[in-house]
Protein backbone atom coordinates (compact mmCIF):
# COMPACT_ATOMS: atom_id res chain seq x y z
CA UNK A 1 0.00 0.00 0.00
CA UNK A 2 1.22 3.06 -1.18
CA UNK A 3 1.58 5.82 2.21
CA UNK A 4 0.87 9.42 0.74
CA UNK A 5 3.00 11.52 3.28
CA UNK A 6 2.62 14.98 3.53
CA UNK A 7 4.75 17.18 1.46
CA UNK A 8 7.55 19.48 3.74
CA UNK A 9 6.14 22.80 2.94
CA UNK A 10 2.77 21.09 4.71
CA UNK A 11 4.89 20.15 7.85
CA UNK A 12 6.50 23.23 8.29
CA UNK A 13 3.00 24.94 7.99
CA UNK A 14 1.70 22.32 11.01
CA UNK A 15 4.70 23.26 13.30
CA UNK A 16 4.44 27.30 12.32
CA UNK A 17 0.81 26.28 13.61
CA UNK A 18 -0.28 27.94 10.05
CA UNK A 19 -2.34 25.26 8.57
CA UNK A 20 -5.63 25.86 10.58
CA UNK A 21 -8.48 23.91 10.49
CA UNK A 22 -6.65 21.79 8.06
CA UNK A 23 -4.14 20.53 10.98
CA UNK A 24 -6.12 17.10 12.02
CA UNK A 25 -5.25 15.39 9.47
CA UNK A 26 -1.66 15.94 8.89
CA UNK A 27 -1.21 15.51 13.06
CA UNK A 28 -3.09 12.26 12.42
CA UNK A 29 -0.65 11.35 10.32
CA UNK A 30 2.69 12.33 12.00
CA UNK A 31 1.30 10.91 15.15
CA UNK A 32 1.20 7.45 12.95
CA UNK A 33 4.53 7.87 10.93
CA UNK A 34 7.79 7.99 12.30
CA UNK A 35 9.43 9.46 9.70
CA UNK A 36 7.08 12.82 9.04
CA UNK A 37 7.02 12.59 13.17
CA UNK A 38 11.20 12.87 13.08
CA UNK A 39 10.89 15.55 10.35
CA UNK A 40 8.17 17.80 12.69
CA UNK A 41 11.03 17.31 15.87
CA UNK A 42 13.75 18.45 13.71
CA UNK A 43 12.18 21.53 13.00
CA UNK A 44 10.40 22.25 16.66
CA UNK A 45 14.09 21.75 17.60
CA UNK A 46 15.47 24.17 15.13
CA UNK A 47 12.54 26.63 16.44
CA UNK A 48 13.43 26.25 20.11
CA UNK A 49 17.39 26.68 19.23
CA UNK A 50 16.40 30.23 17.49
CA UNK A 51 14.37 30.97 20.28
CA UNK A 52 16.83 30.54 22.53
CA UNK A 53 19.53 32.71 20.68
CA UNK A 54 20.55 36.24 22.26
CA UNK A 55 19.21 38.85 20.70
CA UNK A 56 21.52 41.75 23.03
CA UNK A 57 24.85 43.05 22.85
CA UNK A 58 26.71 45.57 24.13
CA UNK A 59 28.49 47.33 21.42
CA UNK A 60 31.79 48.56 21.20
CA UNK A 61 32.23 51.87 23.19
CA UNK A 62 34.15 53.22 20.33
CA UNK A 63 30.56 53.45 18.38
CA UNK A 64 29.03 55.65 21.41
CA UNK A 65 32.62 57.59 21.35
CA UNK A 66 31.77 58.05 16.73
CA UNK A 67 27.85 58.81 17.42
CA UNK A 68 29.02 61.52 19.68
CA UNK A 69 31.23 62.93 17.24
CA UNK A 70 28.87 62.99 14.83
CA UNK A 71 26.15 64.08 16.80
CA UNK A 72 27.90 66.59 18.71
CA UNK A 73 27.60 65.19 21.94
CA UNK A 74 30.72 64.71 23.39
CA UNK A 75 30.14 67.41 26.05
CA UNK A 76 27.44 65.88 28.03
CA UNK A 77 26.64 62.10 28.29
CA UNK A 78 28.98 59.57 29.72
CA UNK A 79 29.57 56.46 27.17
CA UNK A 80 27.11 54.20 27.82
CA UNK A 81 28.13 50.70 29.12
CA UNK A 82 27.34 47.30 29.57
CA UNK A 83 25.81 46.59 32.84
CA UNK A 84 27.07 43.44 33.27
CA UNK A 85 30.59 44.89 33.02
CA UNK A 86 29.74 47.01 35.70
CA UNK A 87 28.67 45.33 37.71
CA UNK A 88 32.18 43.51 37.46
CA UNK A 89 34.03 46.94 38.07
CA UNK A 90 31.48 47.35 40.81
CA UNK A 91 32.47 44.13 42.31
CA UNK A 92 35.99 44.31 41.81
CA UNK A 93 37.20 47.46 41.83
CA UNK A 94 38.65 47.36 38.34
CA UNK A 95 39.26 50.56 36.39
CA UNK A 96 36.62 51.59 33.90
CA UNK A 97 39.10 50.91 31.02
CA UNK A 98 38.03 48.18 28.25
CA UNK A 99 39.61 46.37 25.32
CA UNK A 100 36.91 45.73 22.75
CA UNK A 101 38.66 43.15 21.75
CA UNK A 102 38.09 41.22 25.08
CA UNK A 103 34.93 42.35 26.05
CA UNK A 104 33.30 39.04 24.85
CA UNK A 105 34.88 36.93 27.68
CA UNK A 106 34.45 39.62 30.55
CA UNK A 107 30.98 38.80 31.71
CA UNK A 108 31.16 35.50 32.06
CA UNK A 109 34.80 35.36 34.02
CA UNK A 110 32.88 38.41 36.51
CA UNK A 111 30.17 34.87 37.04
CA UNK A 112 33.06 33.43 38.30
CA UNK A 113 34.71 36.14 40.42
CA UNK A 114 31.50 35.27 42.59
CA UNK A 115 32.88 32.76 43.97
CA UNK A 116 36.37 33.48 44.33
CA UNK A 117 37.28 34.12 48.15
CA UNK A 118 39.08 37.38 48.53
CA UNK A 119 39.26 37.74 45.18
CA UNK A 120 40.15 41.67 45.75
CA UNK A 121 41.18 43.57 42.44
CA UNK A 122 40.73 41.75 39.32
CA UNK A 123 41.60 43.82 36.32
CA UNK A 124 40.62 41.97 33.23
CA UNK A 125 42.04 44.40 30.22
CA UNK A 126 45.31 45.77 29.33
CA UNK A 127 45.93 48.83 27.78
CA UNK A 128 44.60 49.54 24.42
CA UNK A 129 46.87 51.51 21.97
CA UNK A 130 45.17 50.83 19.08
CA UNK A 131 43.01 53.59 17.45
CA UNK A 132 39.53 53.97 17.24
CA UNK A 133 38.81 52.70 13.81
CA UNK A 134 40.63 48.98 14.99
CA UNK A 135 38.64 48.89 18.07
CA UNK A 136 35.54 49.17 16.25
CA UNK A 137 35.99 46.50 14.24
CA UNK A 138 36.02 44.45 17.41
CA UNK A 139 39.00 42.75 16.86
CA UNK A 140 40.58 40.43 14.15
CA UNK A 141 38.33 38.36 12.80
CA UNK A 142 38.75 34.14 13.75
CA UNK A 143 37.04 31.59 11.66
CA UNK A 144 34.54 29.90 13.68
CA UNK A 145 35.86 26.50 13.51
CA UNK A 146 39.24 27.62 15.44
CA UNK A 147 37.47 28.95 17.97
CA UNK A 148 35.60 25.35 18.16
CA UNK A 149 38.25 23.78 17.61
CA UNK A 150 40.11 25.45 20.34
CA UNK A 151 37.77 25.51 23.08
CA UNK A 152 37.11 21.88 22.54
CA UNK A 153 41.02 21.38 22.67
CA UNK A 154 40.92 23.42 26.12
CA UNK A 155 38.71 21.49 27.21
CA UNK A 156 40.48 18.27 26.66
CA UNK A 157 43.75 19.48 27.98
CA UNK A 158 41.29 20.26 31.60
CA UNK A 159 40.46 16.45 32.02
CA UNK A 160 42.64 16.93 35.50
CA UNK A 161 40.57 19.57 37.28
CA UNK A 162 37.56 17.67 35.25
CA UNK A 163 38.22 14.28 37.53
CA UNK A 164 37.52 16.15 41.13
CA UNK A 165 34.44 18.15 39.43
CA UNK A 166 33.48 14.39 38.48
CA UNK A 167 33.80 12.94 42.37
CA UNK A 168 32.11 15.99 43.74
CA UNK A 169 29.21 15.18 41.06
CA UNK A 170 29.66 11.43 42.09
CA UNK A 171 29.14 12.40 45.39
CA UNK A 172 26.07 14.40 45.04
CA UNK A 173 24.72 11.39 43.26
CA UNK A 174 25.63 8.98 45.67
CA UNK A 175 24.24 11.10 48.35
CA UNK A 176 21.50 12.45 46.71
CA UNK A 177 18.67 11.26 48.89
CA UNK A 178 20.62 13.02 52.22
CA UNK A 179 21.53 16.28 49.91
CA UNK A 180 18.57 18.79 49.43
CA UNK A 181 17.38 19.14 45.86
CA UNK A 182 18.01 22.74 45.47
CA UNK A 183 21.39 22.70 46.90
CA UNK A 184 22.42 20.10 44.55
CA UNK A 185 21.24 22.04 41.43
CA UNK A 186 22.67 25.40 43.18
CA UNK A 187 26.11 22.91 43.22
CA UNK A 188 25.46 22.05 39.22
CA UNK A 189 24.76 25.54 38.25
CA UNK A 190 27.86 26.64 40.21
CA UNK A 191 30.23 23.82 38.24
CA UNK A 192 28.77 25.05 35.00
CA UNK A 193 29.55 28.66 35.50
CA UNK A 194 32.73 27.95 36.31
CA UNK A 195 33.84 25.08 33.82
CA UNK A 196 32.34 27.70 31.18
CA UNK A 197 34.29 30.82 32.25
CA UNK A 198 37.19 28.75 32.47
CA UNK A 199 37.02 27.27 29.20
CA UNK A 200 36.09 30.47 27.59
CA UNK A 201 39.28 32.48 29.37
CA UNK A 202 41.45 29.54 27.96
CA UNK A 203 40.07 30.19 24.19
CA UNK A 204 40.54 34.02 25.03
CA UNK A 205 44.10 33.09 25.55
CA UNK A 206 44.34 30.90 22.71
CA UNK A 207 43.84 33.52 20.38
CA UNK A 208 45.96 35.74 22.19
CA UNK A 209 48.45 33.53 23.69
CA UNK A 210 51.18 37.02 24.60
CA UNK A 211 48.64 38.44 26.92
CA UNK A 212 49.86 37.51 30.65
CA UNK A 213 46.97 39.29 32.30
CA UNK A 214 44.91 37.11 30.29
CA UNK A 215 47.28 33.77 31.36
CA UNK A 216 47.19 34.66 35.16
CA UNK A 217 42.68 34.98 34.73
CA UNK A 218 42.76 31.29 33.06
CA UNK A 219 45.16 30.07 36.00
CA UNK A 220 43.06 31.89 38.35
CA UNK A 221 39.53 30.38 37.16
CA UNK A 222 41.02 26.88 36.74
CA UNK A 223 42.03 27.31 40.94
CA UNK A 224 38.73 29.17 41.63
CA UNK A 225 36.85 26.18 40.06
CA UNK A 226 39.18 23.84 41.80
CA UNK A 227 38.75 25.36 45.19
CA UNK A 228 34.94 25.33 44.87
CA UNK A 229 34.68 21.60 43.72
CA UNK A 230 36.99 21.23 47.16
CA UNK A 231 35.80 23.38 49.74
CA UNK A 232 31.64 22.00 48.63
CA UNK A 233 33.19 18.04 48.84
CA UNK A 234 34.68 19.16 52.13
CA UNK A 235 31.07 20.81 53.05
CA UNK A 236 28.81 18.32 51.88
CA UNK A 237 31.41 15.37 53.86
CA UNK A 238 30.35 17.88 56.99
CA UNK A 239 26.52 17.26 55.70
CA UNK B 1 -0.31 21.24 19.30
CA UNK B 2 2.77 21.74 17.25
CA UNK B 3 2.54 25.41 17.02
CA UNK B 4 5.48 27.48 18.60
CA UNK B 5 4.85 30.82 18.91
CA UNK B 6 7.68 33.60 17.56
CA UNK B 7 9.26 35.95 19.72
CA UNK B 8 7.61 39.46 19.19
CA UNK B 9 9.85 41.61 18.09
CA UNK B 10 9.98 44.11 21.59
CA UNK B 11 11.33 47.92 21.49
CA UNK B 12 14.21 46.24 23.99
CA UNK B 13 15.24 43.38 25.90
CA UNK B 14 15.80 46.33 28.58
CA UNK B 15 12.93 48.36 27.75
CA UNK B 16 9.95 46.02 28.09
CA UNK B 17 7.23 47.23 30.48
CA UNK B 18 9.02 49.04 33.93
CA UNK B 19 10.79 51.41 31.75
CA UNK B 20 8.43 52.15 29.10
CA UNK B 21 7.26 55.33 30.59
CA UNK B 22 10.60 56.77 31.30
CA UNK B 23 11.34 55.64 27.48
CA UNK B 24 8.35 58.34 26.70
CA UNK B 25 10.29 60.78 28.86
CA UNK B 26 13.56 60.09 27.29
CA UNK B 27 12.59 60.18 23.58
CA UNK B 28 10.45 63.55 24.46
CA UNK B 29 13.76 65.12 26.03
CA UNK B 30 16.31 63.83 23.35
CA UNK B 31 13.40 65.51 20.74
CA UNK B 32 14.15 68.49 22.45
CA UNK B 33 18.13 68.12 22.08
CA UNK B 34 18.89 66.46 25.04
CA UNK B 35 21.87 64.05 24.30
CA UNK B 36 21.78 63.07 27.83
CA UNK B 37 18.61 61.70 27.57
CA UNK B 38 19.67 60.02 24.06
CA UNK B 39 22.68 58.54 25.50
CA UNK B 40 20.41 56.83 27.76
CA UNK B 41 18.48 55.87 24.85
CA UNK B 42 21.11 54.22 23.14
CA UNK B 43 22.63 52.27 26.48
CA UNK B 44 18.75 51.08 26.40
CA UNK B 45 18.37 50.07 22.42
CA UNK B 46 21.96 49.13 20.84
CA UNK B 47 22.48 46.23 22.48
CA UNK B 48 19.56 45.08 20.33
CA UNK B 49 20.38 47.09 16.99
CA UNK B 50 23.99 45.66 17.59
CA UNK B 51 23.28 42.07 17.55
CA UNK B 52 21.18 42.23 14.39
CA UNK B 53 23.62 43.85 12.65
CA UNK B 54 26.46 41.18 14.23
CA UNK B 55 24.01 38.39 12.24
CA UNK B 56 22.42 40.31 9.01
CA UNK B 57 26.22 41.73 7.90
CA UNK B 58 28.31 38.72 9.52
CA UNK B 59 30.86 40.86 10.93
CA UNK B 60 32.09 43.04 13.37
CA UNK B 61 33.18 46.29 12.11
CA UNK B 62 30.00 46.66 9.28
CA UNK B 63 27.75 45.84 13.08
CA UNK B 64 28.98 48.82 14.33
CA UNK B 65 29.18 51.06 11.44
CA UNK B 66 25.26 50.12 11.14
CA UNK B 67 24.48 50.36 15.00
CA UNK B 68 26.47 53.96 14.54
CA UNK B 69 24.35 54.97 11.12
CA UNK B 70 21.39 53.73 13.05
CA UNK B 71 21.58 55.94 16.08
CA UNK B 72 22.76 58.72 13.73
CA UNK B 73 19.57 58.50 11.91
CA UNK B 74 17.74 58.12 14.97
CA UNK B 75 18.96 61.24 16.30
CA UNK B 76 18.24 63.47 13.23
CA UNK B 77 14.76 62.09 12.77
CA UNK B 78 13.46 61.64 16.31
CA UNK B 79 11.46 64.96 15.46
CA UNK B 80 8.90 62.78 13.57
CA UNK B 81 8.57 59.90 15.59
CA UNK B 82 5.12 59.99 17.28
CA UNK B 83 4.89 58.76 20.48
CA UNK B 84 1.99 56.99 20.52
CA UNK B 85 4.34 53.64 18.00
CA UNK B 86 6.90 52.15 20.07
CA UNK B 87 10.37 53.48 20.02
CA UNK B 88 12.26 50.35 20.17
CA UNK B 89 10.42 49.02 17.39
CA UNK B 90 10.84 52.59 15.18
CA UNK B 91 14.75 51.73 15.98
CA UNK B 92 14.80 48.48 15.40
CA UNK B 93 13.09 49.18 12.04
CA UNK B 94 15.52 51.74 11.18
CA UNK B 95 18.18 49.50 11.81
CA UNK B 96 17.11 46.81 10.03
CA UNK B 97 17.01 49.05 6.62
CA UNK B 98 20.91 50.26 7.71
CA UNK B 99 21.96 47.01 7.59
CA UNK B 100 19.81 45.83 4.33
CA UNK B 101 21.25 49.23 2.60
CA UNK B 102 24.55 48.40 3.40
CA UNK B 103 24.28 44.61 2.52
CA UNK B 104 22.82 45.72 -1.08
CA UNK B 105 25.33 48.45 -1.76
CA UNK B 106 28.44 45.96 -0.92
CA UNK B 107 28.46 43.35 -3.48
CA UNK B 108 32.04 42.10 -3.24
CA UNK B 109 31.30 41.32 0.78
CA UNK B 110 33.85 39.14 2.64
CA UNK B 111 33.06 35.48 3.69
CA UNK B 112 31.09 35.87 6.77
CA UNK B 113 33.46 35.80 10.08
CA UNK B 114 33.39 35.21 13.73
CA UNK B 115 35.28 37.57 15.67
CA UNK B 116 35.59 37.79 19.67
CA UNK B 117 31.86 40.19 19.58
CA UNK B 118 30.17 37.44 17.63
CA UNK B 119 31.03 35.00 19.98
CA UNK B 120 28.65 36.88 22.69
CA UNK B 121 26.01 35.94 20.86
CA UNK B 122 26.76 32.43 21.38
CA UNK B 123 28.14 32.73 25.13
CA UNK B 124 25.47 34.91 26.27
CA UNK B 125 22.06 33.70 25.21
CA UNK B 126 19.56 33.46 27.78
CA UNK B 127 19.15 29.36 26.91
CA UNK B 128 20.31 26.25 28.55
CA UNK B 129 21.06 24.98 25.16
CA UNK B 130 24.70 23.73 24.78
CA UNK B 131 27.68 25.81 24.11
CA UNK B 132 28.72 23.10 21.05
CA UNK B 133 24.96 23.40 19.92
CA UNK B 134 24.75 27.31 19.55
CA UNK B 135 28.53 27.32 18.17
CA UNK B 136 27.10 25.03 15.27
CA UNK B 137 24.15 27.30 15.12
CA UNK B 138 25.75 30.86 14.25
CA UNK B 139 28.08 28.32 12.23
CA UNK B 140 25.14 27.02 10.07
CA UNK B 141 23.60 31.00 9.90
CA UNK B 142 27.46 32.05 8.75
CA UNK B 143 27.60 29.40 5.47
CA UNK B 144 24.26 30.31 4.40
CA UNK B 145 23.95 32.94 1.15
CA UNK B 146 23.50 36.39 2.44
CA UNK B 147 19.51 36.57 1.33
CA UNK B 148 19.10 33.23 2.64
CA UNK B 149 20.26 34.92 6.22
CA UNK B 150 18.60 37.92 6.26
CA UNK B 151 15.30 36.49 5.45
CA UNK B 152 16.19 33.41 8.08
CA UNK B 153 17.46 35.93 10.77
CA UNK B 154 14.44 38.60 10.20
CA UNK B 155 11.70 36.04 10.74
CA UNK B 156 13.14 33.33 13.09
CA UNK B 157 15.02 35.17 15.41
CA UNK B 158 13.67 38.74 15.46
CA UNK B 159 9.98 37.39 14.39
CA UNK B 160 9.18 39.56 11.63
CA UNK B 161 5.70 38.89 10.38
CA UNK B 162 5.94 37.55 6.51
CA UNK B 163 3.70 40.64 5.50
CA UNK B 164 6.15 43.17 7.03
CA UNK B 165 9.72 40.96 5.08
CA UNK B 166 7.66 40.95 2.30
CA UNK B 167 7.50 45.01 2.14
CA UNK B 168 11.32 45.10 3.35
CA UNK B 169 12.69 42.66 0.90
CA UNK B 170 10.60 43.26 -1.96
CA UNK B 171 9.79 39.40 -1.91
CA UNK B 172 6.34 37.71 -1.83
CA UNK B 173 5.18 36.15 1.11
CA UNK B 174 4.65 33.02 -0.74
CA UNK B 175 8.66 32.94 -1.88
CA UNK B 176 9.34 34.31 1.44
CA UNK B 177 7.37 30.81 3.48
CA UNK B 178 9.53 28.59 0.66
CA UNK B 179 12.90 30.58 1.40
CA UNK B 180 12.43 30.29 5.76
CA UNK B 181 11.41 26.24 4.43
CA UNK B 182 13.91 25.38 2.42
CA UNK B 183 16.76 27.28 4.84
CA UNK B 184 15.21 25.63 7.87
CA UNK B 185 16.19 22.28 6.14
CA UNK B 186 19.49 23.46 5.11
CA UNK B 187 20.43 24.34 8.41
CA UNK B 188 19.04 21.06 10.16
CA UNK B 189 21.37 19.50 7.69
CA UNK B 190 24.31 21.63 8.30
CA UNK B 191 23.33 20.59 12.22
CA UNK B 192 23.35 17.07 11.63
CA UNK B 193 26.24 16.19 9.95
CA UNK B 194 28.44 19.42 10.28
CA UNK B 195 31.07 18.13 7.62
Amino acid sequence: MTIHHPTEQTLHQLVDGDLGNDSAATEAHVSRCPQCAAEVRSIERLRRTMAAASRSIVPPPAVWTAIQSQIGASAHAPPPASASIEGAAATTGAPRRRSVRKSWWRPLIAASVVFAAGAGVVYLGKPDRRSSATIASGGPAVPISVVRDSMLRVAALSDADDVIVERLRSTIARERHYIPADIAADVEIQLRSLTTAMVVTQAALASDPNNVQLEAMVDRTRRQRVEYVSSTLALLADY
Amino acid sequence: MYALRLPVVEASEDTSGRNAVDVEALVRRAGAGDHGAFASLYKLHSPRVYALSLRLCGDANDAAEVTQDTFVSVWQRLSTFRQESDFGTWVHRIAVNSALERLRSDRRRQAYVTSAPMLELVSFADSDARLDERLDLEQALGRLPQLARTVFVLREIEGYPYAELSGLLDMTEVALRAQVYRTRKAIIQMLEHPS
